[in-house]
């Protein structure tokens, strides 16, 4: 069934004049029949909107024809509405939102075509987590990538701090002293620390300042 | 209607109700509002507006409004549909 069959037929408006009333008053004759109002509180009611009155005949005429159509489509409307609510329900899961007109458009195209509602939903938040996780690997690549270049240069500025250093003390006769001398490596290693870093030992010992190690 | 006409019948529904956001539509009101101002084209009636609202309260945009009094039945943009409105259309 779709919505235009609930258009009446020529060939049938003799035998159902109710059919003939503008659209809301035969909406709202509808839901009068649903909830059993009798037929004389009906035609009261349509006599203040301008229309009837009916008789029996044409009530019984309306219930078998538009009125169980009407029925059929009010079933077929709560089916969209639930599985649109569906569709909307599993796509705000995956974390999405209507509120963005690209989801609305996917969420409405679902909706009118015959793909299960809550399968179609879930396969596209899989294909978000999808997304997500290829982009966290190639954000972590990107990382892992400066972090190698970071530590290149600074590779790059040890060596050539150590240059800047050797020919400093080059110059310098008390280094040259102790790299002549006949001590060990390690003793002249220690004999230049106490000569040219003493003053930063001197501030680790005091424990305010912690120098890396 | 094919499938692009719907998508028109819903946005221009959505759009006088979130532009109205105070008030509740009927269909025929809607309908007429929407004629008035050819936001839909092709061959539509009202109960293919009906089923646009359907879909549109699925969405969570629009919600039905009951007349405690009586059996009409309108219609009203959420808070949803009114963000929804300005965010996307124009």
């Amino acid at each position: 069934m779709n919505a235009t069959s609930l258009k009446p037929k020529s060939a049938a408006l003799q035998k159902t004049p109710l059919a003939r009333l503008p659209y809301e008053l035969r909406e709202q004759l509808c839901r009068r029949l649903r909830d059993r109002h009798p037929a004389r509180a009906i035609n009261a009611w349509l006599a203040a909107a301008g229309a009837g009155p009916y008789n029996a005949q044409n009530f019984t005429n309306f219930r078998k024809t538009h009125y169980k159509k009407w029925l059929a489509e009010q079933a077929r409307l709560d089916a969209i509405r639930d599985r649109t609510d569906t569709i909307r329900r599993e796509l705000d899961a995956g974390g999405y939102s209507v509120l963005d007109k690209a989801i609305y458009d996917l969420a409405q195209q679902i909706s009118d075509s015959d793909l299960d509602p809550a399968r179609a939903a879930t396969a596209i938040s899989a294909l978000k987590t999808a997304v997500t996780a290829g982009e966290r690997t190639r954000i972590n690549s990107r990382r892992a990538d400066l972090a190698a270049q970071a530590l290149s240069i600074q590779r790059q500025k040890f060596e050539i701090q150590s240059c800047e250093l050797f020919l400093k003390w080059f110059t310098d006769a008390r280094a040259r002293e102790i790299a002549q001398s006949q001590a060990s490596n390690s003793e002249k290693i220690e004999a230049l620390r106490k000569t040219y870093f003493a003053d930063v030992d001197a501030l680790d010992a005091t424990g305010t300042i912690e120098l890396p190690k | 209607m094919n499938n692009e006409q719907k998508q028109i019948l819903r946005e221009a529904a959505i759009t006088i109700l979130a532009d109205n956001p105070a008030r509740a539509f009927t269909i025929a009101e809607l309908a007429r509002r929407i004629r008035s101002r050819q936001m839909a084209d092709g061959q539509w009636d009202e109960p293919n507006l009906r089923e646009a609202l359907a879909l549109l309260e699925g969405l969570g945009l629009v919600n039905q409004s009951h007349n405690p009094l009586g059996y009409d039945l309108a219609f009203q943009a959420t808070s949803q549909g009114v963000l929804f409105r300005e965010r996307n259309l124009p």
